[in-house]
């Protein structure tokens, strides 16, 4: 009952927000056929979907200048704006109570809200993908899945390509469960901060790195192993969902009412 | 006026998001503090063991325009802080006036005060939140730095300093660099009130405090990105907010004549439009 209700609700209605998403793509695809034009790169199809997610590689160690990621903060900071925007959003007033008694159980909806993280995110990235093909279909780019862009280490495997949609996934089950002790403005401050530092800082501790491929030992000399960004990821998301799972049915929805977000 | 005034200010003095908010920014400004402790102990002890030979350079010590939250340029915490900016300054105010518009608690209001005195205090007391969440965290750090760190005056020559001479008030920076950093803080202090404000008429669109508080911070990062795309980041509020300057171009013609089409923009949205609507 809860997942229908979500994505009716949650999802359904959100879908207009992702047309903000695919403008910031079409400019970021802009930007980098302008710069590969300049510089005289043939890029792929592939190279426009991932130059969304490449960011920066490891500081200080790359040795180069710190320059802010600006077009990956951008991306998984809306993903962040738009997964803040719904959990929480009536559960503190008398619909969203109701809806929580009608369907009997509150691991269920907590379970229903994780359920509808998983299902944005791949609408997330769906759109980002599509957006960027669409994109190269119109001006030529030839569609393949050539990796141009940037170098490509030994240790290179196609699971380093998924970390970025995981990442995302595990940042919003991360989110929810700070949503669920907080509110939905300081979780989405305390994660805008975790991913500020994370392009700042490599390390598997700030796990937003994961989805940031050049910081990946699969694409950078001092980057982290895809094994040890699963296991990170895995971590984070048990804590989050058990912890997130047993604060939820803790919490005294009445009293907290007033304090809707 | 003054009735709806000291009502909004009392509101705003006794939220616990005008509190969360300032905790946020002294939090990142103690970091910087105990980092930047850190950083010159441990350049102390190796200078003890070699000298100049430790650097090549001769010595050249941490000072105040270097080290506060402001001026730091190789740090993590000033690119925190100044990113989250836009929200720090709207988290205390900017959503309740949709926490009033959903409770009912506006339409009260209107019964009781006359209504341009009541959003004419709402905007006021908007623009206060803002100014006054920055300015307690950026006046703390700099106070927090001058507690430790020399106020010497700032030697371009030793490259212990971002801020170049052909910046805007470059000249003043390396000759009275207090006042520099003090009308930096006050640049600030306004944009953030502004940003406030910003979020507050951002609120008229949506009934949820968190799209109306989180909103503005979406906007200016987008604006920065489309900005820095076609090189004109010195026109991104985001960018000119930093006294450090990371872009060339910035002047004060551009932070003046922006915060005055900002502050108008939220002002006629919030106060003649939102004011004309029926809320009963």
């Amino acid at each position: 009952m809860y997942f229908k209700y979500d994505l009716k609700v949650g999802f359904l209605r959100n879908l207009p927000k992702l047309i903000v998403l695919a403008g910031i793509v079409l400019i970021a695809n802009v930007s980098l056929r302008r710069n590969a034009e300049l510089l005289s790169l043939n890029l792929s199809s592939f190279d426009y979907i991932l130059y969304l997610v490449k960011s920066i590689p490891p500081f200080p160690q790359s040795g180069e200048e710190f320059r802010f990621p600006i077009v990956w903060y951008l991306i998984q900071l809306y993903l962040m704006w738009i997964i803040g925007s719904y959990p929480f959003s009536s559960v503190y007033d008398n619909h969203g109570v109701s809806v929580l008694i009608y369907g009997g159980s509150r691991s269920r909806w907590y379970l229903s809200k994780v359920a509808w993280i998983a299902l944005t995110v791949l609408a997330y990235y769906l759109v980002m993908t599509i957006t960027s093909l669409l994109f190269c279909i119109v001006l030529g780019v030839p569609i393949s899945w050539e990796i141009n862009l940037f170098a490509v280490s030994e240790e290179f495997s196609s699971a380093a390509l998924l970390l970025p949609i995981v990442t995302s996934f595990v940042t919003g089950v991360f989110q929810l469960f700070l949503m669920t002790l907080t509110s939905p403005i300081v979780s989405f401050i305390a994660v805008a901060a975790l991913s500020a530092a994370s392009t700042y800082i490599t390390t598997p501790l700030l796990f937003p790195n994961c989805s940031q491929l050049l910081k990946l030992s699969a694409f950078s000399e001092y980057g982290i192993g895809t094994a040890e960004s699963y296991l990170t990821l895995g971590i984070v998301f048990a804590f989050s969902l058990t912890a997130g799972l047993i604060a939820f049915n803790k919490r005294d929805i009445l009293k907290s009412q007033g304090d809707e977000e | 006026m003054k009735v709806a005034l000291k009502l909004e200010l009392r509101r705003l003095f006794s939220s616990k998001e005008l509190y969360i908010a300032i905790l946020i920014g002294l939090a990142l400004v103690v970091w910087l503090f105990v980092y930047e402790i850190v950083e010159a102990n441990l350049f102390a002890e190796q200078y003890a063991l070699y000298g100049d030979k430790v650097s090549g350079y001769l010595y050249y010590p941490k000072t105040v325009f270097n080290s506060c939250i402001e001026l730091e340029y190789d740090a993590l915490p000033p690119i925190i802080l100044y990113l989250l900016f836009p929200i720090i300054a709207a988290f205390p105010y900017a959503g309740a006036y949709c926490k009033d518009k959903k409770t009912g608690y506006l339409k009260n209001l209107l019964t009781r005060i006359d209504r341009h005195d009541c959003f004419m205090a709402k905007y006021i007391v908007s623009f206060l939140s803002g100014f006054l969440v920055s300015g307690v965290i950026l006046l703390s750090s700099l106070m927090l730095t001058m507690l430790v760190f020399p106020m010497l005056t700032p030697e371009a020559v030793t490259q212990n300093y971002y801020v170049q001479s052909g910046n805007m008030w470059g000249e003043l920076f390396y000759t009275m660099p207090i006042l520099y950093t003090l009308l930096y803080i006050l640049i600030d202090m306004l944009w953030c009130g502004c940003m406030a404000s910003f979020a507050l008429m951002l609120s008229m669109f949506t009934p949820s405090p968190f799209l109306a508080v989180t909103g503005s911070f979406i906007v200016f990062e987008v604006l920065d990105y489309v900005l820095s795309l076609f090189s004109l980041s010195q026109f991104s509020p985001i960018t000119f907010l930093r006294p450090i300057q990371t872009v060339d171009g910035i002047s004060f013609g551009i932070i003046l004549t922006e915060f005055i089409v900002f502050m108008a923009a939220s002002f006629t949205a919030f106060y003649f439009l939102e004011r004309k609507k029926d809320v009963f």
